[in-house]
């Protein structure tokens, strides 16, 4: 990345945030620190860097030993030119500080406050999308019982309570809805649609007694292992197709 | 920090010779990477080789500075013959030489962060141990975590996650001092109460792959919270047992697990989040 960027505005208002927690840091202790890079002297090109104060204590004490070496070091080359502009840092000692190391103490940037930078968070918030989830998962065997135990649990509910509410209407409308007679109109089915509703009526029964069982026992924390859950699954899915056939053929 | 940066800068183009030896070692990119596709629509590596295994992956994007698109599926392909085995590398690869606009997090690359947790091919894992399927006729697809709000890409806010996690206090709480002075010691038999519940890495997987906790992340809890419960739960040296079950005594914290299961399934480390919520009603309902 370009050196310049660092010094730019955008720069220093990306890094501020992040740099901040919020709970045990205030504005106050955030200061931009203007490192003069000692090996490119050129005017103007500088890196910019919010700093933690400790940090930057840190570094100016090292800075402050940098700026002394080097000023040595010009001082025995022989003069420095009196025309250039020159900064004196509160770190260098004055006589010898020939320095180019700037200090500001005050924070300069505009910058995100954690207020403003939580307030964008919100507004962030707002137009998040809500990632897929039913339609991409795997189809794996514990989820699909695990709703398909919900669904025949519905259907046997769910027609014990038809049925109950219709015999208690039947006198008032009229239908006759004792066993007598249904298993007279039932009789009169053909053979494979009485396989069928019989099956049909059967299964959710059988998948649910048995899948039942799978529920007691995890409720008391038995057969969780990994294998154990599938396992079981693919038995309990056996078992109440093998046993709603019979009750359909035999029953 | 600054002086840090500024000097490895500085070390990095003083060293061209070492530069060019890692970029050997990487997969070169041929000049129609993207040139007449529309922008960011679908970026590939061409990778002229003969035998090449060329692997496509779907990757879910989202960009918050374009609030008013929808999410959408990118494609990207590489050549697996060149990438490494791990899903992780395959992104670590698309964002360097294909697109780096691809936004995912990662950190540790070997399944002890949790940061690359992600549903790749419709499962919940870590990018970084789910080996790359060798299939190349079968295109792999990449979503953020289910039912979580999408930051960017495949990258999804947690903040509620975490919530729940600081809800259950999960440090010891103890009142009376160690009788020795120095520590709280435990027997092996109560130290092995722990295993399969301390290795849990908080990487969301579970939590996010139960469909009772997509549609009630609000109060209830989710898996890898519940499992962190029931380690300080089964802990013999925490002192606030009751206080943490009493807690949970309620109809949803716990009790909106269904025994679906998916938990224990999905979790990429191995653990049974399922069994620890058992353990957990088997406690409330007869202590």
């Amino acid at each position: 990345m370009p050196r310049e960027f660092f010094a730019t505005k955008a720069w220093r208002g990306r890094l501020v945030p992040p740099l901040i927690d919020d709970d045990d840091l205030c504005d106050e202790s955030i200061t931009n620190v203007i490192v003069s890079s000692p090996s490119t002297p050129t005017k103007g090109r500088y890196t910019e860097f919010p700093l933690h104060y400790a940090t930057q204590d840190a570094i100016s004490r090292m800075l402050a030993q940098r700026t002394i070496q080097q000023s040595l070091r010009r001082v025995a080359a022989g003069g420095y030119g009196s025309s250039q502009q020159l900064a004196l840092s509160k770190f260098a000692i004055a006589p010898l500080s020939i320095s180019k190391i700037q200090n500001r103490h005050a924070a300069t940037s505009p910058g995100l406050t954690p207020a403003d930078s939580y307030k964008i968070l919100v507004e962030q918030r707002k137009n998040r999308p809500v990632s897929p989830h039913l339609a991409i998962y795997q189809p794996q065997i514990p989820w699909i019982l695990s709703i398909t135990h919900r669904i025949t649990g519905s259907i046997l509910s769910g027609g014990f309570y038809i049925f109950g509410s219709a015999y208690l209407v039947a006198p008032v409308l009229g239908w006759d809805l004792s066993s007598a007679a249904m298993a007279a109109s039932f009789g009169a089915w053909p053979l494979l649609a009485k396989v069928c509703a019989k099956f049909l009526v059967a299964l959710p029964f059988t998948f649910h007694s048995f899948n039942g069982i799978r529920h007691l026992a995890w409720d008391s924390a038995v057969g969780f292992g990994k294998l154990t859950v599938i396992k079981t699954g693919w038995a309990c899915v056996g078992v109440s197709l093998v046993s709603a056939l019979g009750l359909a053929f035999f029953v | 920090m600054a002086t840090l940066r500024t000097t490895s800068r500085l070390f990095t183009a003083a060293r061209p010779v070492f530069r060019a030896q890692q970029l050997r070692g990487l997969a070169t990119i041929a000049d129609t990477v993207t040139g007449a596709q529309p922008k960011d629509q679908t970026g590939t590596v061409n990778d002229p080789t003969k035998d090449a295994k060329i692997k496509t992956f779907q990757i879910y994007r989202w960009n918050p500075d374009e609030p008013a698109s929808k999410p959408r599926m990118q494609s990207y392909s590489l050549d697996l013959n060149k990438t490494g085995p791990m899903m992780l590398d395959a992104l670590i690869r698309i964002k360097n030489e294909v697109d780096p606009t691809l936004t995912f997090r990662r950190s540790c690359r070997e399944g002890i962060c949790g940061s690359c947790a992600m549903n790749i091919d419709g499962v919940n894992t870590l990018a970084c141990l789910c080996r790359i399927p060798t299939d190349t006729t079968k295109e792999s697809k990449i979503y953020p975590l289910p039912h979580t709000y999408v930051v960017k890409d495949i990258v999804p806010d947690l903040t509620q996650f975490y919530k729940q996690y600081k809800s259950i206090k999960p440090y010891l709480q103890k009142t009376t001092p160690a009788p020795d002075g120095k520590e709280y010691r435990q027997s092996k038999e109560d130290r092995k109460k722990l295993d399969g519940l301390y290795e849990c890495i908080l990487c969301a997987c579970c939590s996010t792959s139960c469909p009772s906790y997509w549609w009630n992340s609000e109060e209830y809890l989710g898996p890898a919270v519940l499992l962190q419960s029931y380690r300080w739960i089964a802990d013999s040296r925490d002192e606030k047992k009751e206080e943490r079950k009493a807690a949970l005594d309620n109809s949803m914290s716990v009790y909106r697990c269904h025994t679906i299961l998916n938990c224990s399934r999905t979790c990429p480390k191995g653990l049974n989040p399922g069994l620890a919520v058992a353990e957990i009603k088997k406690e409330l309902a007869l202590h």
